[in-house]
């Protein structure tokens, strides 16, 4: 191996890439020669120029709306508009940040949680599982198709709910077995049907979906087509009105149901307004 | 506890109380947290793939930690502290699955490959930083996105075929790309030169 074709691959060099002739050929010649070492040492520090990103810190910043403190401000904005991976990432802390703010959203299917390691309650689980899903169930009116929904962020600022916001509701056990399936178990679960809702389908797939929704007896009552939205999952409104009753959610792909891609709720009336 | 007293909690008109009761281990208290973390790390969940349940167990400890260490103080709500955590969290672990494998130069000298030890560039501090962006800034596009590919771990012959350019055409421009680069390092960094 020559000077030139050793120094011309070091960038994979460093990126572990070679396959193992190449490597072994580079590293022999490397022990010998202290032109292609100094090449070495200039391609590693091209690498950190170009492994340059947003510090998370300043990226957690700016979707909170305030000027980062660990890199210059007009730098951080040009870096966002010619980094697409700075720029996902700052998308992701966004949805997070709305999530946190807005609970009109919501989610299926939510992370499971697991026992916490040490000296956690015993009843982290169950009570991780209630308090994480009863924020997910909360059902009313009728499934409009993905594509009316377009953009989450434009629908979502626009999704408007004639009750306060969505509290934890008392007696809401939500079971999540058999491949996703969330079910209010206890009928008098207050889940008002006076509200709209943004459900977020994580399928586990992508392109272009259908969804079925089947009532209680297994009719369907609707059939519409999917599109995925920015992170990769699937958007439904649920406006309020929808007849109280338990109704499943569907989802195909190519014709064929996707296994474990089935999500049941259960819709009731509203509680009756507090004194 | 009942469900006024449930309900109260769920709205966090007392941070500090949800804080006291998570940590006394109170089945409402741990499940109102846990919910906020979820909801939170919600978006990170397709990056983080499979890692995903061990990355939520990690952010559940790291909240466990801060406030058991009192960290919280009530600058912001409790239910954005835990966001704050919980995002940077998550963005750290998308990060480090991304980290790059690359031998340093003595154990180069000792026979070790690139794949028998990962080290980790070193964080700049602010200034370098400054100075690095500045040099990025400057570099021409195609220089970018050939070395962030680099930079996420792709063979030259997977850049070959993304960028439909022959390999060794590829290996060139890479080359001179390093060159442009250390080029603009210089001359920033030159005292009698007049930074951009």
């Amino acid at each position: 191996m020559t000077c030139d074709q050793a120094i011309e691959i070091l960038p994979w060099y460093l990126n572990g890439t070679l396959d193992a002739g190449e490597r072994e050929e580079v590293r022999n010649h490397l022990a010998t020669c202290e032109r292609c070492r100094q090449a070495l040492a200039d391609t590693r520090q091209a690498w950190t120029v170009f492994a340059q990103h947003i510090p998370t810190q300043d990226l957690v910043a700016l979707a909170w709306g305030q000027p980062p403190s660990g890199i210059d401000p007009a730098a951080a904005e040009e870096h966002l508009a010619s980094c697409a991976e700075c720029a996902a990432e700052l998308e992701m802390v966004r949805m997070s940040r709305r999530l946190e703010e807005d609970d009109n959203i919501a989610l299926f299917p939510a992370g499971k949680p697991r026992p916490l390691a040490g000296a956690a309650p015993r009843t982290w689980r169950a009570a991780a599982l209630a308090a994480g899903l009863a924020a997910v169930v909360a059902m009313g009116g009728w499934i409009h198709t993905a594509r009316q929904v377009g953009d989450p962020t434009t629908q979502l600022a626009g999704t408007q709910t004639s009750a306060p916001s969505q509290e934890m509701q008392p007696g809401v056990g939500i079971d999540m077995g058999g491949g996703g399936v969330v079910r209010a178990e206890s009928s008098a679960a207050a889940i008002p049907n006076d509200q709209s809702r943004v459900l977020i389908l994580t399928a586990g797939t992508s392109g272009e979906l259908g969804a079925e929704i089947l009532d209680a007896a297994e009719k369907p009552v609707k059939q519409m087509r999917l599109q995925p939205g920015p992170l990769g999952a699937y958007y439904v409104i649920v406006p309020s009105g929808m007849k109280p009753g338990v109704y499943t959610i569907r989802l195909q792909k190519d014709g064929a149901l996707l296994p474990d891609k089935t999500w049941t709720f259960e819709v009731v009336e509203p509680s009756p307004a507090k004194p | 506890m009942g469900p006024g007293d449930y309900r109260m909690l769920s709205m966090a008109t007392d941070d500090r109380e949800v804080v006291a009761r998570f940590l006394r281990g109170e089945t409402e208290a741990v499940g109102t947290v846990d919910g906020w973390i979820s909801r939170a790390a919600w978006p990170y969940q397709r990056r983080l793939a499979d890692r995903w349940d061990d990355v939520l167990q990690d952010v559940r400890l790291e909240v466990t930690r801060l406030l058991g260490q009192g960290k919280f103080r009530g600058e912001s709500s409790l239910r954005t502290y835990l966001w704050r955590v919980v995002s940077h969290t998550c963005l750290d672990q998308i990060r480090a699955q991304n980290k790059w494998k690359w031998a340093d130069l003595e154990t180069l000298e000792q026979g070790e490959g690139p794949a028998g030890v990962v080290v980790h560039a070193p964080t700049p501090n602010r200034e370098d930083r400054d100075l690095l962006q500045r040099v990025l800034r400057r570099v021409p596009p195609d220089c970018r996105e050939m070395w962030r590919m680099i930079v996420a771990g792709l063979s030259y012959k997977e850049m070959s075929l993304r960028l439909n350019v022959a390999e060794g055409t590829l290996r060139v421009r890479v080359l001179r790309c390093r060159e442009k680069a250390a080029a603009l390092r210089q001359e920033i960094l030159r005292p009698t030169g007049k930074p951009t």
